[in-house]
């Protein structure tokens, strides 16, 4: 397996693809990041972002229909691998593993 | 509106498509086309464009570029290409690397030279808002002199007549200021009094001690090298120091703060500053810089000059005041005042570096381009077939400049590594730190390599794009573009650039060793100078004179005012008794009796001055101010005062003349000898009339005449007898003959580096020349060993090939020679004693271009000549 590990932005790519299903491309997956991280991307950085997450094997892309409002270009369409619900799952297991760690106590103090 | 208005720029979306790799390009074409309908609902259509623009610009990173398109297939392939042709041409490409590095190493030197010298004193905050009083006085004798300080008293006046003066700061200068410390001796060349206002004005960097207390009465300011030379390691802050003024009076000083060293692109070098301690002391000769506030104009103010003079100054009838107002950054280049600060630069040269480097580009341009069009040439085949396999022309034309270009950013790695290895020695030679700026140098390199690249491109595309190389023949026909037009353009350029270079060159050296080696009307050999002495010393000059004398080596002991190289610039009128019509405007040189006899100064008539001038030296300076003005005086006067006054140096000899300057008269006296004229300055200004007498008051430098080889034993012998008769007083000692050469130091280094870089002008066009020639005989080596077979011989082919470059050489010499006459007349106009323009430099230059063309030539053709023509035919 290419890379077993991901970064904080590449995580919220991949839910993203995750949470627009059917229609997870660029411009979607932009604004699913925008709503959320309440702060602009770049789209250029999405997209540099899918082709390597593509290149490690978490994602695979497919080419949509030409659609007129995109000047009659196709849609470049993501959907997850095994390997990439994998890597979600075993960050979000790293997480809660990690916050059920912290000593009830000593977080109601802060 | 129609729909096409809705689809972004079209231009904006070729360069997407050049840039963007083609699996990405739909999805990203898609998406920006999807957000610029948005933007262009939201904002309108320019906004939108400008964002599909930046969203453009966000992709040209390396993870969307279109790289298999374009580096692999086409770019790589070209550079793969252009490296194997540059391996196997190794000789050529060498020469026009070289020639084209050379020239830019160069240009580079030129440039941090030049723009040190433009940058002076620009690091001053206010640097725009300074300015420097300065005056001139001019009078109906023809007394003319512009000084670079003031010694009015209204001068001072000047910040309460007009409010548009911020700040008004004095450098009071000194003839000698000496400071004692314990019981060392110190004399600092520029030391000044100066207002406590000089840190708002001039940007003086305090690196230890307080602003607040500085320059309040009694205090001194030490720049760091000062103070390490006086104090070393200790903390100077707090220390005190004996300083004493012209009239040798000494006071106690303390020291309050320390600054920075001024950088080397200043005209006011500063080695210590003092206070001036009462308003008393706020007058005499300053060197006087005003602060303008805000956006206030000086020429209101120089417009109001003349009635701000007229209202202080009772001026005599004809006499004429001015003073003009120096904007601080352009002292350094454009001021030649009498008095200057220190020897200023001049524009004169900075414009002659600029030429030779001008020149220089085009010579290594010319180059450049003739090589780079030769070595394409060479490859008409490799072209030919590229096109017939489909190469468009654009995909050729790219390869050309890519091809530029590689040479020419290597050449620029090239010159950068040597400029860098380079630049300490050539700061060395120059004498001081150079200040540019680093980034623009680079950027500047970079865009005239990319530029020269594009047009050596260019020209090299006009040569190969008129070849139709639909027709197979045509690419084994080189010889059709041997006689194209911009190859005579492009060489007689060159030629043209050679000729006038060395020209000038020649006429310039010419007038410098003119210069250096033209009589003076003196001997300085052999003297040794006690410069620079105070009354306490020149008091006891009788007595020391005698001792001097006794010391075995020392020949004679004279005094005198002013040095010889010195200038003298205290003029006055000059009356004669029983003919008050003729007056003139003379300096005025004190010397003792012998010191005609010690310069070996000639006579043309009469002889030295009388006996009772030198009597009653050791009474109290008191005594001899009393009797200043009724004192018996005589003269001798030089040439051009004997001329000027309108006699032959004979009937000159007992009239009776007097000298006077301000409220100083001297009696008048009788003429007692005519001396010839001898160059009291530098050979750049014109000998003026002069008047010689003695009085003991004025003279402070004297001369010891030496003659022996031991030098060593001679200076320890006069320190010993110095510091047994002066113990508080500091020895300034040196040859007379080198501070003469040090007078020309500046200029002769310029001109070492005018001559430095026109022998590379000339080098780098030989090579060029070299390139050109060898490629043209290659061209018609057939057709030579054709001539060869029929029975023509090596003169044959030599007159045959060298008919072209002759005749261009002599069109080149037409147009030039005449060029260079006016041009080199107008620069030696500048020089008061000059060499008239003579054939040297044209026969040279000439000959020299018609040398080169021949032994090139020969050269090559009996390298050709050498092979069997067979082999040479046998070819295709």
């Amino acid at each position: 397996m290419k890379g077993s590990s991901i970064g904080e932005f590449e995580e919220l790519v991949l839910l993203s693809v995750a949470i627009n299903g059917d229609n997870a491309y660029s411009l979607s997956i932009l604004e699913e990041l925008k709503t959320h991280m309440k702060r602009k991307v770049l789209i250029s950085s999405v997209h540099k972002v899918l082709v390597r997450l593509e290149e490690k094997g978490y994602l695979k892309s497919y080419m949509g229909d030409p659609v007129a409002v995109r000047g009659g270009k196709a849609k470049k369409l993501y959907e997850l691998t095994a390997d990439g619900k994998e890597v979600l799952e075993a960050t979000r297991e790293l997480r809660e593993s990690m916050w059920s760690a912290i000593p009830q106590m000593q977080w109601a103090k802060k | 509106m129609g729909q096409k208005v809705n689809i972004p720029p079209k231009w904006l979306r070729s360069v997407l498509a050049s840039i963007c790799h083609e699996d990405l390009l739909e999805a990203v074409e898609g998406d920006l086309f999807e957000l610029f309908t948005q933007h262009q609902s939201k904002y309108g259509r320019v906004t939108a464009s400008f964002f599909y623009l930046f969203n453009v610009i966000q992709f040209m990173q390396p993870f969307s570029f279109n790289s298999p398109k374009f580096y692999r297939s086409i770019y790589e392939s070209y550079i793969r290409v252009i490296l194997r042709s540059m391996k196997r041409k190794k000789v050529t490409t060498a020469m026009n690397v070289f020639g084209m590095a050379l020239t830019f190493l160069v240009c580079m030197a030129i440039f941090s030279y030049v723009s040190h010298e433009m940058s002076f004193d620009k690091y001053h905050q206010h640097a725009d808002k300074i300015y420097r009083a300065t005056y001139r006085f001019q009078n109906a004798n023809g007394y003319d002199i512009h000084w670079a300080r003031m010694n009015q008293g209204w001068v001072n006046e000047l910040p309460n007549s007009f409010p548009e003066i911020d700040k008004l700061v004095r450098f009071q200068s000194f003839r000698t200021r000496d400071i004692q410390i314990g019981s060392e001796n110190f004399r600092e060349n520029y030391a000044y009094a100066v207002d406590k206002e000089v840190f708002d004005v001039f940007d003086l960097e305090i690196i230890s001690g307080s602003k607040a207390e500085s320059l309040t009465p009694n205090t001194v300011v030490l720049t760091t090298s000062t103070a390490q030379k006086y104090f070393g390691k200790e903390d100077p802050i707090g220390q005190t120091m004996e300083i004493s003024n012209d009239q040798g009076i000494k006071e106690t000083y303390k020291v309050t703060a320390v600054i920075k060293d001024p950088p080397s692109n200043t005209h006011l070098p500063i080695t210590l500053l003092t206070s001036i301690n009462s308003e008393k002391e706020r007058a005499g000769w300053a060197y006087v810089y005003l602060l303008l506030k805000d956006k206030a104009n000086i020429q209101s103010i120089q417009e109001q000059m003349p009635e701000f003079i007229a209202d202080r100054e009772s001026l005599e009838e004809g006499d004429q005041l001015t003073v003009n107002f120096q904007p601080l950054t352009s002292i350094h280049l454009h001021s030649q005042l009498s008095r200057e600060i220190a020897a200023n630069g001049n524009i004169k040269y900075v414009v002659i570096f600029i030429f030779i480097g001008l020149f220089l580009l085009i010579i290594g341009m010319v180059n450049f381009i003739n090589l780079n069009t030769i070595q394409s040439l060479d490859r008409i085949k490799e072209f030919g077939l590229r096109q017939s396999l489909g190469a468009t022309k654009g995909e050729m034309k790219i390869h050309m400049v890519l091809e530029a270009l590689v040479l020419g950013l290597f050449s620029v790695a090239i010159a950068f590594v040597g400029f860098a290895l380079g630049l300490k020695y050539f700061e060395q030679f120059v004498g001081h730190r150079l200040v540019f700026s680093n980034i623009e140098m680079i950027l500047g390199l970079m865009t005239l390599a990319i530029v020269i690249a594009f047009f050596s491109a260019f020209i090299t595309s006009i040569s190969m794009m008129r070849i139709d190389f639909r027709q197979i023949s045509n690419w084994f026909k080189l010889s059709s573009n041997h006689k194209s037009v911009q190859k005579y353009i492009l060489l007689g350029l060159q030629f043209s650039a050679m000729l006038l270079l060395i020209t000038s060159m020649v006429i310039v050296q010419r007038q410098f060793s003119y210069m250096t080696q033209k009589n003076l009307g003196y001997n300085g050999d052999q003297i040794l100078v006690l410069r620079n002495n105070n009354r306490d010393v020149m008091r006891k000059y009788e007595s020391l004179k005698n001792e001097l004398k006794q010391l075995s080596g020392v020949l004679d002991v004279t005094a005198v005012m002013e040095v010889p190289s010195v200038p003298v610039k205290d003029q006055g009128p000059v009356t004669v008794l029983g003919d008050p019509e003729n007056t003139i405007s003379a300096d005025i040189q004190i010397m003792d009796l012998n010191a005609t006899d010690v310069l070996g100064i000639e006579f043309l008539a009469g002889g030295q001055l009388p006996q009772y001038l030198q009597q009653q030296f050791d009474l109290p300076d008191s005594i001899l101010f009393e009797g200043f003005e009724t004192k018996p005086r005589a003269y001798l006067i030089n040439e051009s005062a004997c001329q000027k006054l309108g006699w032959s140096p004979e009937e000159a000899i007992g009239k009776e003349i007097n000298w006077s300057i301000g409220e100083f008269s001297l009696k008048h006296g009788p003429v007692m000898g005519v001396i010839k004229d001898f160059h009291q300055e530098s050979l750049n200004e014109k000998i003026r009339p002069l008047v010689i007498t003695y009085e003991p008051l004025w003279v402070r430098n004297m001369l010891v005449k030496i003659n022996t080889a031991n030098d060593f034993a001679m200076h320890s012998s006069i320190e010993e007898l110095w510091k047994n008769t002066f113990p508080d007083q500091l020895l300034e000692i040196s040859y007379l003959d080198q501070e003469l050469e040090n007078q020309y130091q500046q200029e002769k280094k310029q001109l070492e580096l005018i001559s430095a870089f026109t022998f590379i002008a000339i080098l780098i066009a030989f090579i060029g020349l070299y390139g050109m020639m060898a490629y043209t005989i290659k061209l018609r080596i057939k057709e030579l060993a054709i001539r060869r077979v029929l029975g023509s011989n090596w003169l044959n082919a030599l007159r045959l090939l060298s008919r072209e470059y002759i005749l261009l050489a002599l069109a080149s010499m037409l147009l030039i020679f005449p060029l260079a006459y006016w041009l080199m007349k107008g620069w030696l106009a500048n020089y008061a004693y000059h060499i008239s323009i003579n054939g040297t430099g044209f026969l040279l230059s000439g000959g020299l271009l018609f040398l080169l063309i021949i032994v090139t030539l020969t050269y090559q053709i009996t390298v050709t000549t050498n092979t069997n023509p067979s082999t040479v035919l046998r070819g295709d």
